[in-house]
């Protein structure tokens, strides 16, 4: 059963220049225990996503279209306050902010309890209870509760997140590059404590991230974004090993391999388009190897291939359906 | 924060405390003149009476022993005596304290609950109608220099209205006792603490709001959100407490600075506090008077610095022991 449903969703952001697409036409959803990794390089419209899923989205930007089943009821029907019970109760995020995420002056405990006093509980003793339990999942210990967040060190902090955005046992997580920013030993336990909590909770979550590895390790499917628009989704192993899409092929290129021979890492050539003046055709076609004509002159449909889901004119012909 | 952290600031304090005597005691010493010609404008008088004056008042004795004879009176609270009152300078000082914080103490509150009040709305609708027009009126407010406040408060509403007095604290020989001597005095309070009000407010708004906004962009604001918490809570609980910070700091750097602000209020308002006092002694000449008046204005910035730093370790708790602060 899905749990949420993203179709066909567009933000649009009004600047002085013109208006500006961050986040075009985008479909996908994630099924219960499902994790889906969505990845893409910086400003390709992942985090935008991630935010209008939680009603985020604020001027200048805009969602002009599209709808977010969220169990069934499309959420951007919602007003001010069914967003607000929704949040921390529903839907969480874990965000990379990790070294100021947490309010200074006060105490790490409360801000944790905090999320289920706003949700309407009111025993303490219960609160108290679930802060501890949450604390021990996350690996620190429950007397730390009453500490600050400028005692606990970074990677302390960003368990925090975790243990905050986990508490209210959200039927969604969001993963917003949750280990970015740290070193790589507290990256290895984290990612460690993330696929404990998929195990333990039977987590469903966006992991959001630019680092193949991670959504590797952590994904069940994988959705590829690039210049706004999902450029192909598929599943984790299939999408790695046998990637049909030349960016996803690409992305793949560029990332060193720990096992194999050894080779010099193909960069992509060229930058991310513009949003403000969007090419004509594919959003990729200026950087790919394999654009043909009619890449550059016509937005490429979403297909369907071998249980791939793309938008690349290679495969036009080859299959019918898609949306 | 610890008892240790208080006891640091208390010691800081008493240290600034010595070193404020010693540049107050300087500073009359090194202007130019001669206290004794000052004291008696007569040209008759003789050499010898002005040799025996000095001996008398101490003032033969070298610098040092001179700075240890003033420690000695000061630490018995003898601040010597007015040469305008002809009384001890401790006596005239003690009675215009209470009259001085009366009204400073009611200015300043109304000046920083309103203020931060109006700051915090103004920075929780940035960008607003509501915000640029708290924004405009502060501006001014800000940029207007203090004593024209006084003065045109007082000829709009104590002359050509006639609704409060011209100054002065109470009705001349008005014989008023208990609750009619409050408000008597209350209403002669009314222009003189709405200036220092008006002169206040304008820099706590700006001050909140821009520290408001800065809070507001910080992350934790957005995890609060994200948690699902109130708006209205957001704004007590996450956002104001952080906002204060900064002005809890600035407040007490600005302590300092309300000195000259109640020596105008005062003076334009003839209020008879200490900023008279001083304005009076400084007409006068009256160097005991002025080197009394320093002192108190300096123990008082100095003990409101003190209270600033206890308000602070208990609002952050990142001020720990030891006064160190760790980055967030």
């Amino acid at each position: 059963m899905a749990i949420l449903e993203v179709k066909d969703l567009c933000v649009d952001y009004e600047t002085k220049k013109g208006t500006a697409r961050a986040v075009n036409h985008v479909n996908f959803s994630i099924n219960k225990g499902e994790t889906l990794g969505l990845i893409g390089e910086s400003g390709c419209g992942k985090t935008t996503t991630a935010m209008s899923l939680l009603g985020f989205v604020s001027p200048p930007g805009r969602i002009t279209g599209g709808s977010v089943i969220f169990k069934g009821e499309d959420i951007r029907n919602y007003n001010d306050e069914q967003m607000r019970k929704l949040r921390g109760a529903s839907i969480s995020i874990v965000r990379q902010e990790a070294q100021n995420a947490l309010n200074p002056v006060l105490r790490v405990g409360d801000q944790i309890g905090e999320v289920l006093r706003e949700h309407g509980e009111k025993n303490n003793k219960l609160i108290e209870e679930r802060i501890d339990y949450q604390l021990e999942m996350v690996g620190i210990s429950p007397k730390r509760k009453k500490s600050y967040p400028f005692e606990f060190s970074g990677g302390m902090r960003q368990r925090v997140m975790i243990a905050l955005a986990a508490i209210a046992e959200p039927d969604l997580m969001i993963l917003d590059e949750p280990i970015t920013g740290l070193d790589v030993i507290v990256q290895r336990q984290l990612i460690n404590l993330l696929a404990e909590l998929r195990a333990k909770m039977g987590l469903t979550a966006l992991l959001i991230s630019h680092d193949l590895s991670v959504i590797a390790e952590m994904s069940d499917r994988v959705a590829v974004m690039y210049g706004g628009y999902i450029a192909e989704e598929a599943d984790v192993v299939s999408l790695y090993k046998n990637s049909k899409h030349p960016y996803s092929s690409a992305l793949i290129e560029s990332y060193p391999r720990i096992r194999g021979e050894k080779k010099t890492l193909k960069s992509i050539p060229g930058a991310p388009p513009k949003l403000l003046t969007p090419p004509d055709g594919c959003m990729f076609a200026d950087r790919c190897q394999k654009a043909k004509d009619i890449c550059f002159k016509q937005v490429p449909e979403s297909v369907v291939v071998d249980g791939h889901r793309l938008r690349c004119h290679l495969y036009s012909g080859n299959s019918k359906g898609g949306v | 924060m610890g008892i240790n952290y208080i006891v640091k600031k208390l010691i800081a304090s008493l240290l600034t405390l010595f070193a404020i005597t010693f540049v107050n005691f300087a500073i009359f010493r090194l202007a130019p003149g001669d206290p004794v010609r000052m004291m008696f404008r007569d040209p008759r008088i003789s050499i010898e009476t002005i040799e025996k004056m000095r001996v008398e008042y101490g003032l033969d004795k070298p610098m040092v022993g001179q700075y240890f004879s003033y420690m000695k009176n000061l630490c018995k609270g003898d601040l010597g005596i007015s040469f305008w009152q002809k009384k001890p300078v401790e006596e005239v000082i003690a009675e215009r304290i209470p009259r001085t914080l009366l009204l400073i103490g009611t200015s300043l509150i109304i000046a920083v609950i309103l203020g931060t009040l109006l700051g915090a709305i103004a920075g929780w609708k940035g960008g607003s109608k509501t915000d640029s027009a708290i924004m405009s009126i502060s501006m001014t407010l800000y940029s207007v220099p203090s004593f024209a406040f006084g003065i045109l408060l007082m000829l709009a509403f104590a002359y050509h209205l006639a609704i409060f007095p011209l100054g002065g604290i109470e009705t001349p020989a008005s014989g008023y006792h208990g609750f009619r001597k409050a408000m008597d005095v209350a209403h002669h309070m009314v222009l003189p603490a709405f200036s220092i009000v008006l002169w206040y407010i304008g820099q706590y708004i700006i001050i909140t709001r821009s520290s408001m906004k800065e809070v507001l962009s910080q992350p934790y604001i957005m995890t609060a959100r994200s948690k699902g918490v109130r708006e209205k809570k957001i704004l007590t609980r996450h956002a104001l407490r952080n906002a204060f910070l900064p002005l809890i700091t600035i407040t007490g750097v600005n302590i300092a600075f309300m000195t000259g602000g109640i020596i105008e209020a005062e003076t334009v308002f003839s209020w008879p506090g200490l900023g008279r006092l001083f304005y009076d002694a400084v007409m006068k000449r009256d160097y005991p008077l002025l080197q009394g008046c320093f002192l108190v204005f300096s123990v008082a910035v100095i003990v409101l610095n003190f209270v600033v730093d206890i308000i602070y370790g208990k609002v952050d708790p990142r001020v720990k022991i030891g006064g160190k602060a760790a980055d967030a």
